[in-house]
């Protein structure tokens, strides 16, 4: 009888653990995401950002470092996620996309993108109804930005401008910033007096390696450099081992090291002049549009189809900007430092009044005018 | 009785060793000027480029013929590189120190990550693979945690000048004379080599190998850590992982195969320099042509190496062909003279 008594007594405790868990399990969100590498200042930011966000949105965040060329390998990063429990995916690579969409199919998990166009699988994803969107890296077209930074290039004064940029096929966009800040400069150079034309080189793809420095020979007389790549990786490196320092660099990406710091602006040897990142925080689109998703809500305003949206950039052009984008999260990691605060993603869902269209404005102020 | 010194034996034995720059240096000349691009060739680029390029591609590669040599395959040599990279330019920065004080840092951290390397596989006496890569692992994961984990970006400070041009030349003589005098001056360098063409032979008759793995690991130690010092002083480094390290090491490894080849005439370690700057010389053309880098550029690379492999290992058949035509022509003038 007193066994009896003991081993109900057990069950019940047993039983009151096990639905503790589950009220637990069931009440957190969790979110796997998939990041394109897990070094540098994007990946920790939103590493921080996501950990800033995770108690008001009541989700917890599991992360995998996807591939750029093994498909496979993206597929098994998914599946891994969702055996961990996952209901929701973010994901940061246009890679197997129909298989990884499949595999959430499958097991009735949706994806959403960060830091990506879906540039080769879009039009073939856009209507999956596991895809919810994504959100781009600055922007989709590359035309306009093309054309803002000719329009910050042309008065500064430079006569010889070097073009450069990634190879077409996995950059497909930077053509359409070639062209737009070409036309610019042809269109500038019908007005201006003689001496002031603007000659540009050809243009040269970088093959995700340094900038060589026969290019440096062939181009003595370059003053300048448009680098729609990475140009803080692939470029300055080769000017500083040249000591060609003097030329001045405009171009995509963003580094606080102390070299790049002490070298900006009207700081040191003042090569790097401009620089521009997707703050870390856009990553507030793909996060708000599972969490909606998952707890089974929708805008009044929702899209037909997954959108692929721009996101707002920190455009860094002057000292004073550099400074408050080195005391962003970007590149604090602390989620004081953000652009939005938790109370302000909370507060984009659906269930709390929020709309597509909120979170789609929210998401492109995420830009320089909103760093503190 | 002392041995005599034959002067021009040596002199046409270095001067078969240099004959690799020298044919490279034309080929792309005249590959450039073909083009059109003589003048983007043959320009004060070319001198800067060969001597960043050509030293650090040749500390590297001695880094890598200093454990291959005594018989060992090591994996771990990039990622004590560079960890002893991300942490001499930190402590460098953190505490002020000028370029010497900062090339000892790197020196001792180098030789400090490289003994324990040794040590380790001395202790755990399993293959020298193996360790390593297990070696390799643990120092990568180190690069996540030490400083933050962040980006070294080192570029341009004052106390990187001695690792690019054109200081970096004096990082290259100093790994140069400290290896040639170690190998070739020191009972340590016969010691290697013993071990490297029989290692029971080698023990049996005296060799003590615990002591050599510690000793040979110092003086890799000793040139990754100047490696590290150039390395640093010319490119960014990110935190590394998955054997990305062994990448970087072995992408330097083309001069250590080719460079023994080379120098067979010679001397190893004049071989793996001269290689270096052959190599460099190559780089440059294809960079002026506009091939240096993709898959172009992997071709060109890939079939020029397969052509010094197919002449090294048809070195014999091709000496008795040419032993052969020689006598062939030499009958002939005989028969001629008669």
């Amino acid at each position: 009888m007193r066994s009896k008594k003991i081993g109900g007594l057990l069950a019940l405790a047993l039983a009151a653990v096990a639905m503790s868990g589950c009220g637990e399990s069931a009440a957190k969100i969790k979110i796997g995401v998939g990041l394109y590498t897990d070094q540098g200042d994007a990946p920790q930011a939103t590493k921080a950002f996501l950990a800033g966000v995770a108690d008001e949105l009541n989700c917890e965040f599991t992360y995998k470092v996807l591939s750029m060329t093994d498909g496979a390998t993206n597929v098994t990063a998914a599946e891994e996620l969702i055996s961990a429990g996952c209901k929701g995916l973010i994901w940061t690579m246009d890679s197997a996309m129909d298989s990884v969409l499949k595999v959430c199919k499958d097991a009735g998990v949706y994806l959403a993108g960060y830091l990506c166009d879906y540039e080769t699988s879009y039009d073939s994803i856009k209507d999956n109804p596991n895809f919810l969107g994504t959100v781009v890296d600055g922007r989709y077209s590359g035309t306009g930005w093309g054309q803002e930074v000719a329009s910050r290039m042309i008065p500064a004064g430079y006569k010889n401008i070097g073009m450069i940029k990634f190879p077409a096929f996995a950059y497909p966009h930077q053509i359409e910033m070639d062209t737009a800040f070409r036309a610019k400069v042809a269109e500038y150079n019908t007005t201006a007096a003689a001496a002031d034309k603007i000659t540009l080189t050809d243009t040269v793809d970088l093959m995700f390696c340094q900038l060589d420095s026969a290019w440096l020979a062939a181009n003595p007389d370059v003053d300048a450099i448009y680098g729609m790549c990475g140009g803080i990786d692939d470029i300055y490196p080769t000017l500083v081992q040249e000591n060609r320092t003097g030329i001045k660099l405009y171009t995509a990406g963003f580094s606080h090291t102390d070299s790049i710091v002490a070298n900006f602006g009207t700081k040191g040897t003042k090569t790097i002049q401009e620089m521009v990142f997707a703050p870390a925080e856009t990553i507030t689109y793909p996060l708000v549009r599972l969490v909606n998703k998952i707890n089974g809500k929708a805008y009044s305003d929702e899209p037909a189809d997954a959108t692929r949206v721009d996101s707002g950039q920190v455009i860094v052009t002057s000292d004073e900007i550099m400074t408050k984008a080195c005391n962003s999260i970007y590149a604090t990691y602390k989620m004081d430092d953000a652009m939005i605060t938790a109370k302000e993603v909370k507060n984009l869902l659906a269930a709390n009044g929020g709309t597509e269209a909120k979170l789609v404005a929210a998401v492109q102020n995420m830009n320089t005018a909103h760093l503190s | 009785m002392a041995k005599k010194i034959n002067v021009a034996d040596i002199v046409r034995r270095f001067g078969v060793t240099l004959i690799f720059p020298v044919v490279l240096f034309f080929v792309m000349w005249i590959i450039c000027a073909a083009n059109g691009k003589n003048d983007v060739y043959i320009n004060s680029a070319l001198f800067r480029y060969l001597i960043r390029d050509a030293s650090i591609t040749a500390i590297i590669a001695l880094g890598i013929f200093s454990q291959f040599r005594c018989g060992r395959f090591d994996f771990s040599g990039g990622a004590t590189m560079i960890l002893s990279a991300i942490i001499s330019a930190n402590l460098a920065k953190l505490w002020g120190l000028n370029g010497f004080l900062f090339v000892v840092v790197a020196v001792v951290c180098s030789m400090a990550l490289s003994v324990l390397t040794g040590l380790i596989y001395i202790l755990a006496r399993v293959p020298i693979i193996i360790i390593t890569i297990a070696i390799t692992l643990l120092y990568e994961s180190l690069t996540y945690i030490i400083f933050g984990g962040n980006q070294v970006n080192v570029l341009g400070q004052p106390f990187t000048d001695i690792g690019v041009y054109p200081l970096v030349i004096i990082l290259l003589l100093v790994a140069v004379l400290f290896y040639s005098y170690i190998t070739y001056f020191t009972r340590h360098g016969k010691e290697c080599q013993l071990l490297a063409r029989n290692q029971k032979v080698a023990v049996n008759s005296g060799v003590n190998e615990n002591k050599n793995i510690i000793l040979s690991y110092l003086v890799t130690g000793f040139i990754l850590g100047l490696g590290a010092c150039a390395y640093v002083a010319q490119n960014q480094v990110n935190p590394q992982s998955s054997l990305s390290t062994s990448g970087i090491l072995f992408s330097y490894i083309v001069p250590v195969y080719v460079g023994l080849f080379v120098g067979s005439a010679s001397c190893d370690v004049v071989g793996i320099v001269i290689t270096a700057f052959g190599l460099s010389f190559m780089n440059y053309g294809l960079n002026v042509m506009g091939v240096g880098a993709g898959g172009v550029n992997q071709i060109i690379q890939g079939l020029f190496m397969l052509f010094i492999y197919a002449i090294q290992s048809q070195m014999d058949k091709i000496i008795m062909l040419v032993n052969h035509v020689k006598a062939k022509f030499r009958k002939n003038s005989v028969v001629e003279g008669k």
